[in-house]
C-alpha cells in the first residue's frame, strides 16, 4: 500500500525557506529553514509552546504562515491550484495531537477513511490495508468499537493506525506516545522505526519522550523560541548542539525539569 | 457612555460579520451540491437523524396546531353557528402559515442546535481539521449532506405536517364542538387550498435552508472549546429563529405580489 506515486529521493519532500508566523502580532515561528527527505526519521523536539505543532501545521499546510517559501514534494505550495493542493495533502499523513478520531464512525471506518475518501478506494480493498495496520498498533479485534469504547492510549494508537494505513509519502506523528504505557511507547515507536523503512517515506516524530524517540530518528531537529536551535544527525546531538539544546535533551531524559525552560518537557503534548 | 456605544457598535460590527460569513456559507454550500458528489453513506445517515426522528415530535406538534386552531375558532363558530368556516380556517392556517412555520421552529431547536453542536464539537476536537489535512472539503462533506437532508426532511415532514394539522382539526372538531367531521371536511374543500399547499412547502424549503446555512456556519466557526459549543448553539437557535420569520415574511410577501 503505497499512495501509488515516487520520489526523487535526491531532491527534498519538504523545503521550506524562511518561514516566518505570527499569531496576533507574536512571533512563534520565526526564519525557519529546513530540507527533509524521504527514508528519514526526523525527531522534532523542543519545550513546551516552542512552536512544534505550529510547524507541523505549517508543514503539511494546514496553517498558512505569514511568510515562507514552502515547497512538498518539489513543488511550490504557494503556487499550486487547488487540485493539486488537494493532491498534495493526499500524500501526507497527520496523526493529530488530540487523535482527531471521527467520534460517530467506529475503528475500521477511522481508520480507513484516508483510503475510502481521499483516495476513493473501495471497502473490499481498503479492508485489507486497514486490518494491518490495526494488527501492527496491536488493536486487532477493536474494528466495531466506537472510540468513545476506548481508552486514551488506544484511540492514540487508532490515530497512528489511520496514518500507517494511508501509507503516505509524508507522514507526521505529534506526540505519538503521549499517555501510553512504557511497554506500548516503546512498540510504538518501533513500529514508527519499522514503517519509516519498508513505505519508505519521510517521518517526523514529535515527541517529549526523547528516551525513545532518539533511539529511533536518524536526524532531530530542536525548535526553541520559534527557532531552529538544532538540526543534524541524533549522534551528534550532545556533542555540537547548543547548551540549551543540550541542557533540555539532558533533563528529558533524566526526568528532570530545567528550571531555564519555561516548561518542563513531558508535562504536557508536544506543542 | 462611551463603553455602551463601543458596545453597541462592537456587537454591530459582529452582526454584520456573521451576515457576511451566513451568506459566503450559503454560497459555498450551494456551490458544493453541484456536481452532486458528497458522501452518499453521510447523506443518508442524515436522513434517519435528521428526518426520520423527527417524525414523532413533527406529528405531535401538528396535531396540536390543528387542535388548537379550531380551539381558537370555538367562541365565534359557537356565536354564529358557522360551521361550515372551522374547515376552511384551519386548512388556511395550518397549510400555509402555522404548519410550516411551527414545524420549522420545531425542526430548529432539534435538529438546528444538534447540527450546530455536532460540527462545534468536531471543530474543538479537529475532526474538522483532520478532514482538511486530508484533503476533503468540510463544506462538501459534513455541511452539503446535512443541508439536503434538512431541507428534504423539512419538506416531506410538513407534508406529513400539513396532514396531520387537518387531521387533529377534524378530531377538534368532532370531540370537542360537536361538528361532524365530514361538515369540517366540506369546508376545507369549499376553498382553493392548492396554492396555501404550494407556499407552505416553499416555506419549509427555504426554512430548511436557513436552518442548515446557520446551524453549519455556527458550528463550523466555534472557537473557546466547549464553552464556544454553547455560544454558538444559543447564537444558532436565535439566528435561526430570526432567520425563519425574515423568510416567512419575505415569501409571504412576494407570495401575494404575484
Amino acid at each position: 500500500m503505497s499512495t501509488g506515486q515516487t520520489i526523487d529521493p535526491k531532491r527534498p519532500v519538504v523545503q521550506v525557506r524562511g518561514l516566518t508566523h505570527r499569531i496576533g502580532g507574536r512571533r512563534i515561528l520565526d526564519d525557519v529553514s529546513l530540507d527533509l527527505h524521504a527514508g528519514e526519521v526526523v525527531g522534532l523536539i523542543g519545550p513546551g509552546g516552542s512552536g512544534k505543532t505550529q510547524l507541523i501545521r505549517c508543514l503539511v499546510t494546514l496553517t498558512w504562515p505569514s511568510r515562507a517559501e514552502l515547497r512538498l514534494f518539489d513543488k511550490p505550495v504557494s503556487l499550486l491550484r487547488r487540485r493539486h493542493l488537494r493532491e498534495c495533502r493526499s500524500r501526507i499523513g497527520l496523526q493529530f495531537q488530540n487523535f482527531a478520531l471521527f467520534d460517530y464512525l467506529d475503528v475500521w471506518n477511522n481508520v480507513a477513511f484516508p483510503l475510502l475518501h481521499a483516495r476513493g478506494m473501495t471497502r473490499a480493498d481498503a479492508d485489507g490495508p486497514v486490518r494491518k495496520a490495526l494488527e501492527r498498533v496491536g488493536l486487532a479485534g477493536t474494528e466495531e468499537k466506537l472510540p468513545a469504547e476506548l481508552s486514551g492510549g488506544m484511540r492514540r494508537r487508532v490515530a497512528i493506525a489511520r496514518v500507517m494505513a494511508a501509507a503516505p509519502s509524508f507522514a507526521v506523528f505529534d506526540d505519538p506516545v503521549a499517555g501510553l504505557d512504557p511497554v506500548n511507547s516503546a512498540k510504538i515507536m518501533a513500529l514508527l522505526k519499522d514503517y519509516a523503512r519498508s513505505a519508505e517515506s519521510l517521518v517526523v516524530v514529535a515527541t517529549h519522550d526523547l528516551e525513545r524517540l532518539l533511539p529511533i530518528t536518524s536526524r532531530v531537529v530542536a525548535v526553541f523560541k520559534g527557532r531552529i536551535a538544532y538540526d543534524g544527525p541524533t549522534h551528534d546531538l550532545m556533542s555540537t548542539a547548543p547548551d540549551e539544546v543540550r541542557r533540555f535533551v539532558a533533563a528529558a531524559l533524566s526526568g528532570e525539569a530545567d528550571p531555564e525552560l519555561d516548561e518542563a518537557p513531558g508535562g504536557r503534548g508536544a506543542s | 457612555m462611551k463603553m455602551l456605544l463601543a458596545s453597541f457598535g462592537r456587537d454591530f460590527l459582529d452582526s454584520l460579520a456573521r451576515v457576511g460569513s451566513l451568506n459566503v456559507m450559503f454560497y459555498r454550500t450551494l456551490r458544493s451540491l453541484f456536481p452532486p458528489r458528497y458522501d452518499r453513506e453521510e447523506l443518508f445517515r442524515q436522513l434517519h437523524r435528521i428526518g426520520v426522528r423527527s417524525l414523532p415530535i413533527v406529528i405531535l406538534t401538528a396535531l396540536l396546531v390543528g387542535v388548537i386552531m379550531v380551539l381558537q375558532s370555538m367562541t365565534y363558530v359557537r356565536k354564529t353557528g358557522a360551521t361550515g368556516f372551522v374547515g376552511a380556517g384551519a386548512g388556511l392556517a395550518v397549510l400555509s402559515e402555522l404548519g410550516p412555520s411551527l414545524i420549522g421552529l420545531m425542526f430548529s431547536g432539534r435538529v438546528g442546535a444538534n447540527a450546530a453542536a455536532e460540527l462545534g464539537n468536531m471543530v474543538v476536537s479537529e475532526q474538522v481539521e483532520a478532514l482538511r489535512a486530508l484533503a476533503i472539503d468540510p463544506i462538501r462533506f459534513l455541511v452539503a449532506p446535512r443541508f439536503v437532508a434538512i431541507v428534504t426532511s423539512l419538506v416531506l415532514l410538513t407534508v406529513v405536517g400539513d396532514l396531520c394539522g387537518l387531521v387533529g382539526g377534524a378530531m377538534a372538531c368532532h370531540w370537542l364542538l360537536d361538528i361532524d367531521w365530514r361538515t369540517f371536511v366540506a369546508g376545507l374543500m369549499e376553498v382553493e387550498l392548492l396554492d396555501d399547499f404550494i407556499v407552505g412547502l416553499v416555506k419549509a424549503a427555504a426554512f430548511g435552508g436557513v436552518i442548515s446555512t446557520v446551524s453549519s456556519n455556527y458550528g463550523l466557526t466555534v472557537s473557546g472549546g466547549a464553552q464556544g459549543v454553547g455560544r454558538a448553539v444559543n447564537g444558532c437557535v436565535v439566528t435561526t429563529a430570526l432567520g425563519i420569520f425574515i423568510a416567512d415574511y419575505v415569501i409571504t410577501w412576494v407570495w401575494f405580489q404575484i
